[in-house]
């Protein structure tokens, strides 16, 4: 029986200079190995080509990434050092730097020992992304999965069937909103079975006769913070200024909240509780859209919760500010407590997103494991499913922070 | 899975000629759809033109239609003018409807885009698609297995929107 204290875990850090892109190795044996990549600008303009086509809805939906499939089958190997997998690590930290960030180096086919054909990355390990070492220090700092005895935790589900003590009842705060359109029903579903998964507590936001709203998401960060937050909501970009990007919920049909602030002396100062923005008036969506913004979760929240889930647009990437801090909505969990946040990476199908979810439940929460080995039997799954030759789909979803 | 949209409005067949029962935002989808699979069918696929700034679009519409002796001061009112766009998009989309496989080809890419967790804006890229119309001489339509002259279907799609706009 393997445990998680057994399993194998490696890193790799990437350095973009000026003129060479590089990284460095970490074995599971705590050895680092210097690992070159390519030339600077000979990499970049690809990987620009690359994030445009892959923000490029259309192209998403249809299907048409052929630069998705030349990076996956050719110039992305050279981001891995085939001779560490080889065999492989049971997990891998990627630390991606600038241009980088991006990157989705866990469809990176790989090839197989002994004549098997190559798979991608993420199928042979269980990838989570870190934007740095200290975020990657952070969040596993704080993961409250960190407290269990991980040398009796098993990672082969065996958990699940009765041999070993029962995994914790993990409890959930769950719930979606389509305010541009009538998908609402398949938000809601989503969240329904995301939530039906966990044996602790569920709150769940799934009636279409209480607004899934900014209060609503806001109650997850305050008492009884649930092991993990689902999110089914379109979100923006606002390229001008990240901390206004947002996601796009109902407006509260109860009345503007307060916010108590604390003032000295034990005193509170209740202010009313608005959006930060409104809703960007390009997007179209009507008076009962409101706009969470990335600012408001920044000052108004804090999370310890083991799994932030943001099922929407534009979750999980955003320009790259200055210090290397990777602008997206996954990110700003992270930051204000998360252990760890699972997003796509680009818009996304929502039958991809879906399916995905669900597999990743089954792993993370049915079988009790770790997550980044959740991750990795989700991408097993998602390859001998409806969506394995479609890279565009297979590899929409990414894990950010820690692994376990 | 399916990855048809579980919308009602996006189940049931396209109406081509009851696209003005389409919201702002679906319209607009639709455009983008149409822009796509014509700029991947027939242009160089690039996509240069759905990011085209107002003045650069002007001026390529308008050298457009002076090489068909058309009125080229048409085409500052088609790309500047807002309201122009919907009864405009909504008239190109209907000549591009009356060749079944291009209807075919924009209405499946219109539905796997509603498929999407995407938040696009309801900007109808109506002159942008009036340009590419224009420019285009042949179309493959990949599903069905045809190719498509242009010619006669732009030259529709023109009449019909001078004479929407009066010129």
């Amino acid at each position: 029986m393997t445990h998680v204290s057994d399993l194998r875990v490696a890193a790799l850090e990437l350095a973009v200079g000026g003129s060479e892109i590089a990284g460095v190795w970490t074995t599971p044996a705590g050895e680092r190995h210097r690992v070159a990549v390519g030339a600077t600008a000979e990499l970049v303009p690809k990987i620009d080509a690359l994030r445009a086509e892959l923000r490029d809805p259309m192209r998403i939906a249809t299907g048409q990434t052929p630069r998705l499939a030349e990076f996956c089958a050719g110039w992305g190997r050279a981001f891995l050092p085939a001779a560490e997998l080889s065999p492989g690590p049971d997990v891998l930290v990627l630390v991606p730097h600038g241009p980088t960030h991006d990157l989705p180096l866990h469809l990176v086919e790989v090839a197989g020992s002994d004549g098997e054909p190559a798979r991608p990355l993420g199928a042979l390990a269980g990838i989570a992304y870190a934007s740095s070492r200290s975020r990657a220090i952070r969040s596993v700092g704080r993961n409250p999965a960190r407290q269990r005895n991980l040398a009796a935790w098993p990672c082969d589900g065996a958990a699940a069937s009765g041999a070993s003590e029962p995994a914790p009842a993990r409890s959930v705060h769950s719930g979606g909103t389509d305010v541009l359109g009538d998908l609402s029903a398949t938000f809601r579903a989503t969240c329904e079975q995301v939530a039906s998964h966990f044996t602790g507590e569920r709150t769940l936001f799934t009636d279409p006769r209480w607004p899934y709203s900014r209060a609503a998401i806001k109650a997850a960060t305050r008492k009884n913070k649930p092991s993990a937050l689902c999110v089914m909501a379109h979100g923006f970009v606002d390229e001008a200024n990240h901390r206004m990007s947002g996601l796009l919920v109902d407006r509260d049909t109860m009345g503007i909240s307060a916010r108590a602030i604390p003032l000295h002396g034990g005193r509170y100062f209740d202010f009313r509780d608005l959006p930060l923005r409104r809703v960007p008036r390009n997007i179209g969506a009507g008076d009962a859209a409101e706009v969470f913004a990335a600012a408001e979760l920044e000052v108004d929240a804090t999370i310890d919760s083991e799994l932030v889930m943001l099922l929407g647009c534009s979750a999980g990437w955003g320009r790259v500010l200055q210090g290397d801090e990777p602008a997206s909505l996954a990110e700003t969990w992270l930051k204000i407590g998360a252990a760890s946040v699972l997003a796509p990476m680009w818009d996304a199908p929502i039958a991809a997103v879906q399916q995905w979810t669900e597999a990743f439940m089954e792993g993370w929460i049915d079988l009790d494991l770790p997550k980044a080995l959740a991750m990795r039997r989700a991408m097993r799954r998602m390859l001998e499913g409806p969506f394995g030759a479609a890279p565009e789909r297979l590899g929409v979803m990414a894990l950010r922070g820690d692994w376990l | 899975m399916s990855e048809t949209p579980t919308s009602a409005d996006q189940t049931a067949p396209l109406d081509w000629n009851r696209l003005d029962a389409l919201s702002d935002s679906q319209l607009a989808a639709l455009v983008d759809a149409a822009i796509f699979v014509l700029d991947a069918g027939g242009g160089d696929g690039a996509g240069a033109v759905r990011h085209m700034p107002a003045s650069v679009l002007t001026k390529a519409l308008a050298a457009s239609f002076d090489e068909r002796g058309l009125d080229a001061k048409a085409a500052e009112r088609i790309v500047r003018q807002p309201q122009l766009s919907r009864p405009v998009a909504t008239l190109l989309l209907q000549q591009l409807a009356s060749e079944p496989a291009i209807a075919a080809e924009i209405e499946h890419a219109w539905r796997q885009r509603g498929g999407m967790l995407f938040v696009g804006t309801a900007s109808i890229l109506a002159a942008a698609l009036l340009l590419l119309v224009v420019k285009l001489k042949k179309f493959k339509a990949d599903r069905a297995g045809v190719t498509v002259e242009f010619d006669k279907l732009s030259t529709g799609a023109l009449g019909a929107v001078f004479k929407f706009i009066g010129v």
